[in-house]
């Protein structure tokens, strides 16, 4: 038995932290009373104790200068931004601004992201939910990756090659796209999206009443980012998620009632699945069966009531998440206020759009989980994962016995529920929107983190937890605190994302400035010009560590100036920023870009710049001035 | 020939019944508001009332039989009293909110007393009908079908002013359910093999008082609400939760007896995680818990998510195997006025005799946290190391985990309590 002696020697061991209560509760101390009280024999021993829980770590911990297993990418919630995390390190390798301004890039300043976000666009806000990664025969081919926003009605694409937003569409007629999946087979040639909201069409304020009121199913294409084709529905839309076929979508609705009030939402026993028959669509759209709405040209064709587009299977009760299983197999939609997810065999759609069997039909499972079932997600090892929103915990649960159960057999399906901190919406496993899901890791991103961190204050963080599901038992080993509200998160292998290391000169990303520069004559690899046209003064410079191309210009007050700068240098990391004092003007150009931004030289006098991105030894002398005469 | 006049006979029979039920309904839809009517000792079909005030008996022999659609008895008008019924075989589609008895929205101050209900849907359904009594009804769920696909015994829809009780209702999927529901009683039921015995939502002001809940999946799930009283409800051998409390505030429970609550089970399979909480309080706050008895459960309390400022006192905690588990990281005080809870497995003493334990009661020492941790060290719970921890953490309280302090615990069971302490 250890002595109180011995005690005291920790105490004088850890010296300034003093006795450290994890110190004092933690494995060793366990492991110590385990050796002392001499049954080291019988149980486990000291030495395999220690090393179990080192294990344990070792999956978690990625020490100093190890690269992660699995990129991150998760949503910014109403932050607007798209972050990149490493795997399961659960570090933040870099933020990715979308419909935020981001003052670090530039993001919302330069021209090059008002090409994208619209130069008329007047939002500095967006609510991004839901992150995908576009696919090819259903595995992740890291092309893009697109991201819904509920407060703007748009999506967003981001080129995973250079990490940055390269596209923003607003959808017409709709409002708040909320669940958004991409069409995974034979390749992500749609993306899907949901409009949560009904609202009068057409909606100017004659008429604001349900009864005309209805919302839409959209579809972009993935390369154009245009609006291919939109669904009228019944009823509201919530999440989606897509087949491995190519032929069916399917959205959940919790307000089947279209009411305004929230009792009024909640009286129905049973809302529904709506599953989309994407061929019929399509053959809809080609054979000119479609309207049009107000000014925009975007077919719409109608799938309410009794449509060929559409059935709508009834699903207890105002369900929220629908994930397809990754066999390819199942929607799975969770029952939220329903204890229960409902597992429909996506083989029997056929049937039910051909009108052989009944809607209820093509459910072949409803198992009964927990309070406040929200969102699923798979290990493809044929088990899923079910968030409990009111349970606070997480459902890992067996498909096929559940499917067993359901058809009378006495069979357990549940095989383990874990507490989560605190109410978890979405969950995450690692590769689980693909075929290739691996069963590694799951994040479960919960909304409340009460007093799991250190307060910091009446706004808290969210608590996004990592946990271990490569055994038969879930382990919890991480809370990852998170600003905002993350919603989701998506998770790819590190070989699945093939990124540059500087830009090609040849990258569209800048191709406006580059345009704008041919038409001025201007090489922007080595000129070093200022273009005045009229009132309109183009500054164009290279930039190579540590200096700018030019260190002075002039211009009148009063004149529009774009500065363009093209960053010269080849190294990977190098780089440069371009700041006007007193202008709001700041922006990043890495190796290889060419960055612009327009200002109105409004303030005579001396105005210095400098390069605000740190570059090199003689940084801090990156800098010049901009002469402006008096008007 | 033979043939053509059994045709001819059964039409007859069908046709005579058809007269005289659609003659029932004829009688019904006559009567002056306010009347009295009791329905013929016989088979009836479905029946509607739409006349104010009538009261609407049936003798012994009556049945109304639903014919497996639609409702079986449709309420329409207000003040109407439907009393001794037969109701049976009423729909079985549950989007379509087929009930044995529906009570629509303009029928307020309906009375819904002593029937006998038992059918596939839900059995009596309130929609938002205001001031509506159901009392002293049995209601029979089908225990053929999926419970997920089978309805409610008594559905609260957006109801006020409703008075539930008295019923007896069995094998339905939940109980009562109540949601979006204000200033309601509902008390003196008597629950058992269903889902839930009270599903209760986003419902304020409301009163259950004297329920009895048995072999539920849950015996009372209440959650979103504020201002609830909650009296005197038993939860027997529930599984799962006896009590579970989410986002609660405001309220207060009080003699209550849960005892029992077992592991959540699926084919007779328990689940890791699913401990059987006599009562589970999360993210509520501001709440009165008070004289209730939590015994023989998994966990006898489950207190988590910064639920705080509850008054917890005068309760007792006997022989769960393991009384708190408290997740948070803030010490909380259980008791008040100098009186706390009784704890059956309180090792302390009480030298003047004043009924209360000279040293604080904490369920929550670090021993208990070792334990969560490392269910291993169960092994160790006697043994000379976790004593000297114990005895370590008395005399260095510096190194005490925040957790659940009493520092009043009683030495027996709060005289309220002693009948069923034993």
């Amino acid at each position: 038995m250890k002595k109180t002696d011995e005690f005291k020697k920790d105490v004088a061991e850890n010296g300034e932290s003093g006795l450290s209560r994890r110190r004092f509760l933690g494995a060793t101390a366990l492991a110590g009373a385990v050796g002392a009280a001499g049954l080291g024999g019988a149980v486990m021993t000291r030495e395999s104790f220690a090393a179990a829980a080192k294990e344990a770590q070792n999956k978690i911990h990625v020490g100093p200068g190890e690269l992660d297993e699995y990129y991150g990418f998760w949503s910014g919630g109403h932050q607007g931004e798209v972050r990149v995390l490493g795997i399961p390190s659960m570090r933040e390798l870099m933020r990715i601004p979308v419909f935020n301004v981001d003052s670090a890039t530039g993001w919302g300043i330069t021209n090059e992201s008002k090409d994208v976000l619209g130069h008329d666009n007047k939002f500095l806000n967006g609510d991004c939910h839901h992150p995908h990664v576009s696919m090819t025969d259903g595995r992740y081919d890291g092309k893009y990756l697109f991201i819904n926003d509920k407060a703007n009605t748009r999506v967003a694409r981001i080129r995973l090659d250079i990490m940055k937003c390269d596209k923003i569409t607003h959808i017409p007629n709709v409002q708040a796209i909320h669940g958004l999946r991409l069409q995974k087979v034979p390749h992500t040639k749609y993306v899907f999206c949901n409009a949560e909201y009904m609202i009068p069409h057409p909606n100017d304020g004659s008429d604001f009443s349900m009864e005309n009121s209805y919302t839409m199913f959209n579809a972009l294409d993935a390369e154009t980012m245009e609006v291919a084709w939109q669904v009228i529905v019944d009823g509201n839309l919530d999440n989606t998620d897509a087949d491995y076929t190519g032929k069916y979508a399917a959205s959940t609705c919790y307000n089947s009632e279209k009411a305004t009030d929230l009792a009024g939402t909640m009286r129905n026993d049973r809302d529904w699945v709506v599953v989309f028959n994407i061929e019929r669509i399509e053959e809809a759209v080609k054979n000119g069966d479609f309207k049009t709405l107000g000014d925009s040209k975007v077919p719409v064709v109608d799938g309410r009531g009794k449509s060929r587009l559409t059935r709508y299977i009834p699903v207890p009760k105002n369900p929220h998440g629908v994930n397809t299983s990754p066999d390819g197999k199942y929607f799975i939609a969770a029952g939220k206020l329903s204890p229960t997810c409902t597992v429909i065999a996506i083989d029997k759609l056929d049937d039910v759009f051909d009108d052989k069997i009944g809607l209820r039909d093509v459910v072949v499972a409803e198992p009964e989980l927990g309070l406040g079932p929200l969102h699923t997600t798979y290990d493809g090892r044929g088990n899923a994962y079910t968030t409990l929103f009111i349970d606070s915990q997480v459902a890992k649960w067996n498909i096929a016995d559940a499917i067993k159960h359901y058809n009378g057999e006495k069979v357990n399906y549940l095989r383990q529920k874990l507490d989560v901190h605190y109410q978890p919406g979405h969950n995450h496993a690692s590769l689980t929107e693909s075929r290739d899901a691996d069963g590694k890791w799951l994040v479960v991103l919960s909304k409340f983190s009460k007093d799991r961190f250190l307060p910091v204050g009446p706004l808290h963080a969210e608590n996004d937890q990592l946990i271990d599901i490569s055994g038969e038992e879930m382990k919890l080993v991480h809370d990852g605190p998170a600003f905002a509200e993350p919603h989701d998160c998506i998770m790819v292998r590190r070989d699945q994302i093939k990124t540059k290391k500087v830009y090609t000169r040849d990258d569209p990303y800048f191709a406006s400035a580059r345009a704008q520069a041919e038409k001025d004559g201007i090489t922007l690899e080595s000129d070093n010009k200022v273009i005045r046209d009229g009132n309109k003064v183009r500054v164009y410079m290279t930039s190579v560590a540590p200096m700018f191309g030019l260190t002075e210009f002039k211009v009148k007050q009063g004149d529009e100036v774009t500065v363009y700068v093209t960053n010269q240098d080849t190294i990977e990391d190098v780089t440069h920023g371009f700041s006007m004092v007193n202008h709001g003007v700041s922006m990043e150009i890495s190796p290889q870009q060419t960055s612009s931004v327009t200002f109105i030289a409004d303030k005579p006098g001396v105005n210095w710049y400098y390069c605000n991105w740190f570059c090199h030894a003689l940084h801090m002398e990156m800098t010049g001035r901009m002469l402006v005469e008096k008007a | 020939m033979h043939h053509i006049l059994r045709v001819v006979a059964a039409l007859t029979v069908a046709l005579l019944s058809l007269t005289a039920q659609a003659d029932i309904q004829q009688k019904l839809d006559d009567l002056e508001p306010g009347a009295s009517f009791e329905l013929p000792p016989e088979n009836l079909s479905s029946l509607a009332i739409r006349v104010s005030g009538v009261t609407v008996a049936c003798s012994p022999e009556t049945l109304i039989d639903g014919g497996g659609t639609g409702n079986a008895v449709k309420i329409e008008a207000e003040g109407v009293t439907l009393a001794g019924c037969r109701i049976r075989n009423w729909g079985t589609d549950l989007n379509e909110l087929n009930a044995g008895v529906f009570i629509s929205r303009e029928a307020s101050n309906t009375t819904v007393e002593n029937n006998d209900l038992q059918g596939t849907a839900f059995g009596i359904w309130l929609d938002a009908a205001p001031d509506v009594t159901v009392r002293g009804n049995i209601i029979r769920g089908d225990a053929t079908v999926r419970p997920n696909d089978r309805g409610n015994g008594i559905h609260l829809f957006n109801t006020t002013e409703a008075l539930i009780e008295g019923n007896d209702i069995r094998q339905t999927r939940d109980a009562i359910y109540i949601e979006t529901a204000n200033g309601n009683k509902i008390r003196n039921n008597t629950m058992s093999d269903l889902r839930y015995g009270i599903h209760y939502m986003y419902s304020m002001d409301n009163l259950l008082e004297g329920n009895v809940t048995r072999g539920t999946r849950t015996g009372y799930a209440l959650m979103q609400s504020k201002r609830l009283t909650v009296l005197n409800n038993r939860s027997e051998n529930d599984e799962n939760y006896g009590i579970l409390m989410n986002f609660i505030t405001q309220s207060v429970l009080r003699g209550n007896v849960v005892s029992g609550v077992s592991q959540g089970q699926t084919a007779g399979v328990s689940v890791s995680g699913a401990e059987g909480k006599a009562v589970f309080i999360y993210n509520s706050l501001y709440n009165t818990f008070e004289n209730n008895l939590f015994r023989d459960s998994g966990v006898g309390i489950h207190l988590t998510a910064g639920s705080e400022d509850n008054e917890v006192f005068r309760n007792a905690f006997i022989n769960n195997q393991r009384q708190v588990k408290y997740v948070a990281l803030r010490t909380q005080e259980w008791s008040k006025d100098g009186e706390g809870n009784f704890w059956s497995d309180y090792l302390g003493w009480d030298r003047n005799q004043d009924g209360v334990g000279d040293v604080p009661y904490e369920p929550n020492d670090n021993v208990d946290r070792l334990l969560w941790t490392y269910p291993e060290a169960k092994i160790l719970m006697f043994s000379p190391a976790v004593d000297t921890l114990r005895w370590v953490q008395e005399a260095f309280p510096v190194v005490k985990a925040a957790g659940v302090t009493d520092s009043h615990p009683l030495m027996s069971p709060p005289k309220m309590l002693q009948p069923e302490s034993r």
